[in-house]
């Protein structure tokens, strides 16, 4: 029986191999069959280099057959052509040699003419034939283009013939003489130059300080006192006698109008000024911006109120953990509230199996004997964390009494790699130094998570390795417990 | 002076030349033993098992491991010169030419061969082989054919699932994982693969088979000194067989691909 079960792998195996041998011949084999059958056509070329035997023949892509063999015949390159037998090809069909992308292989390209030519059998020429497409041909128009380059700029080189490269260089020296003497005069007059300009200046600033009017006027007013000049003249003497007369009549007048204004625009300058100082009510309440700054206070903490329950995140998480050294199992409920990214905390019952101790003494026979009976407990947990990148410090209440921890967050917080230490005075059932334990949480699902890790590290009576998992979730709804009446702090 | 110096040269030649001359003689009695009946039939089956078969986990594991790397690594080269399209192509040639024989070799020797090392060296050490001899059984033909048949014979065998294996590594990698299209994959695969390229590296396999199960059956028939010299053969074997298999290859690679 065993023998044949050998006989039988060995068989097996020997099948499967067989099986993929054939497999990979056929798929690499069974490509030129088709067309072996099929028929053959010549075509001519002046050159075929990187064309090879067993290349592609494709009309439009399709594959339909290959270069059967490539020799020579009369200098040039003849490609004998293997094609499937239900292609059809015209007379007028034409061959050419592309590349399938810049690096890939050549191919033979046919286009298969049209139907009003007769149909090629087996043994004829191709006549057209087009040469590649391809880097070559590339090459040879870009050098093409060059030698137009080349041409153009000799051209332009003939244009500017000995005759104008003599103009232009006269042209050019001209320019450099009118430009100098300009330069010489210039410095030569320096000062009577700059004069000229200062009262150039000073005449333009006046005339622009009196109007643009002024020129119109001056002009105007020459025209008229040309025309009506005398009686002009005439005019002006009794207007300006009676003028003289009015200031002398009403000059006491005129001194007290004056002195009421000047009185007040000062009045009104002095309110400003004590409005601007903040004195009186009214200054205050312009001046000091506490009300606006508190009305602004009211809403901005307003705002954050609520904005903090609507950023507020809860998680609540279940778990429980075996531990392999006290084979009893723990359980935890933990609800996490994260107002912002950089800070949460975690409140949390455990229900610990090795929660309390309680020491009887018992004498029996004059022999103390003072038993522990441990009992399970409900405990609770209040931690204020702060998370710095991956990195979490937590503090606070672990298990009833004062600790601290740590968590490393990896993997896109998929793993936590936590260490907690609480119970420093060691009140624990069995314990002499504090609880410390080290474990890694690992979410495997969304809310799924397995934990594990090595408990109570220091008492090494009760070290033990523990291993757990639980559901971890975020709720959407539990915070508007806390949230639903926001409190404003106004003084703050 | 000179005499003690062509003594040294003497001293250092021998050891080799001695190993070499027992090869060598070794293969002889082989090939003799392989012509003349009776043909351990059942002998040469349970070899191939043990060869072939059994080796064929840790042969598909380093073979499809290889494919995906192999296919990981010319797809982020390819890349940078837009050439993606001839991963598939690299993938197969080296398969097919060079890893499928050689990582074939190389884990078998190691599985098969470390076991033939110790399990003749034991019935030498034990003398199990004298009492073969003694009992008119000729101990190479028994012992040694088989296994040297079975190396040759299931090498070639573990290469060509060994290429397939690492191909299809390769076309998950780039298909599955990479998103090149599939067909765009097999046809680079299939296309520019040819029939020598297998033939080529099958060929290699056999040498390789029959190189390492020579060196192994060498090792354990000439293994002396106890279980310590149990530990030596194997060792030994193991050491010596990778080395040929590792430098034959060039010279069997430049001499098949030319």
């Amino acid at each position: 029986m065993r023998k044949s079960s050998t006989e039988l792998k060995v068989g097996i195996f020997a099948i499967l191999v067989i099986i993929v041998l054939s497999y990979m011949t056929f798929k690499i084999g069974s490509l030129p069959l088709l067309w072996e059958r099929g028929y053959r056509l010549y075509v001519d070329f002046d050159d075929v280099n990187g064309l090879d035997e067993q290349s592609r023949i494709k009309i439009a892509g399709v594959e339909v057959g290959v270069v059967e063999r490539i020799n020579l015949e009369g200098g040039k390159a003849r490609l004998t052509l293997a094609l499937n037998p239900d292609v059809t090809v015209y007379s007028n069909a034409v061959a050419s040699l592309r590349m399938s992308g810049l690096l890939g292989d050549k191919y033979l390209s046919l286009l298969i003419g049209s139907q009003d030519h007769p149909l090629m059998k087996s043994g004829e020429i191709i006549v057209n034939t087009r040469p590649a497409a391809d880097i070559d041909m590339l090459a040879n128009q870009l050098t093409t283009a060059a030698k137009h380059i080349g041409d153009m700029t000799k051209n332009l080189q003939d244009i500017f013939g000995q005759g104008e490269r003599v103009a232009i260089k006269e042209a050019i020296q001209n320019l450099n003489t009118v430009t100098s003497n300009l330069r010489e005069i210039s410095e030569e007059n320096r000062e009577p130059l700059r004069n000229l300009i200062v009262q150039l200046d000073s005449f333009t600033e006046a005339l622009s300080a009196k109007g643009p009017g002024v020129m119109d006027d001056i002009s105007l007013m020459a025209k008229n006192l040309g025309e009506k000049g005398p009686e002009l003249m005439e005019n002006l003497n009794r207007v300006a006698n009676e003028l003289d007369q009015i200031l002398a009549d009403n000059k006491t007048a005129f001194k007290d109008s004056m002195e009421n204004i000047r009185v007040t625009s000062e009045s009104t300058s002095s309110i400003a000024r004590k409005l601007d100082a903040g004195e009186g009510t009214l200054g205050r309440l312009l001046k000091e911006d506490e009300l606006y700054e508190s009305l602004a206070k009211v809403s901005r903490e307003a705002g954050k109120s609520l904005d903090v329950v609507g950023r507020l995140r809860t998680f609540m998480d279940f778990h429980t953990e075996y531990n392999t050294e006290e084979a009893e199992w723990k359980g935890y409920f933990n609800l996490t509230l994260q107002p912002d990214k950089d800070k949460y905390y975690i409140l949390g019952i455990v229900s610990d199996p090795m929660g309390s101790v309680e020491k009887t003494e018992k004498t029996t026979n004059n022999v103390t004997v003072i038993e522990e009976e441990i009992e399970d407990k409900i405990e609770f947990s209040a931690q204020f964390a702060r998370r710095f990148d991956d990195f979490t410090l937590r503090v606070g209440l672990i298990e009833n009494t004062f600790g601290f921890g740590a968590d490393y967050f990896f993997s896109d917080n998929k793993g936590r790699m936590k260490f907690d230490l609480w119970d420093i005075s060691a009140k624990e059932a069995k314990a002499d130094k504090a609880h410390v334990r080290l474990g890694i949480d690992y979410r495997i699902f969304k809310y799924v998570f397995v934990s594990g890790g090595v408990d109570n590290l220091l008492n090494s009576n009760r070290r033990g390795i523990y291993v757990g998992g639980g559901l971890e979730f975020e709720d959407e709804d539990f915070k508007y417990l806390f949230g639903n009446v926001p409190s404003i702090p106004l003084n703050k | 002076m000179i005499v003690k110096v062509i003594e040294f040269i003497g001293a250092v030649i021998e050891k080799p030349a001695l190993g070499m001359g027992r090869i060598v003689l070794l293969l002889v009695s082989i090939l003799r033993g392989m012509l003349k009946p009776p043909f351990e039939i059942r002998n040469i089956i349970g070899q191939m098992l043990e060869v072939g078969v059994n080796s064929l986990p840790v042969v598909l594991i380093t073979a499809i491991a290889t494919g995906m790397v192999l296919a990981l690594h010319m797809y982020t080269g390819f890349s940078r010169f837009g050439a993606e399209g001839l991963v598939g192509t690299v993938v197969a040639l080296s398969m097919t030419r060079e890893f499928g024989p050689v990582l074939a070799a190389l884990v078998v020797a190691g599985r098969a061969g470390a076991a033939m090392a110790a399990e003749l060296g034991t019935m030498k050490v034990t003398e199990q082989i004298d009492a073969l001899e003694t009992l008119a059984v000729n101990p190479v033909k028994y012992l040694v054919v088989p296994r040297f048949l079975a190396g040759l014979i299931m090498l070639p065998a573990l290469t060509i699932i060994t290429d397939i294996v690492g191909i299809l590594g390769g076309y998950f990698v780039n298909v599955v994982l990479l998103g090149t299209s599939s067909k765009s994959y097999l046809r680079a695969t299939w296309d520019f693969l040819q029939m020598e390229d297998i033939y080529n590296g099958m060929i290699k396999a056999c040498f390789f088979g029959a190189a390492f199960t020579l060196i192994s059956c060498y090792k354990g028939f000439y293994t002396s000194g106890g279980a310590e010299g149990v530990g030596r053969a194997t060792t030994g074997a193991v050491v010596y067989s990778f080395m040929t298999i590792l430098i034959s290859d060039y010279f069997l690679s430049a001499w098949l691909f030319r």
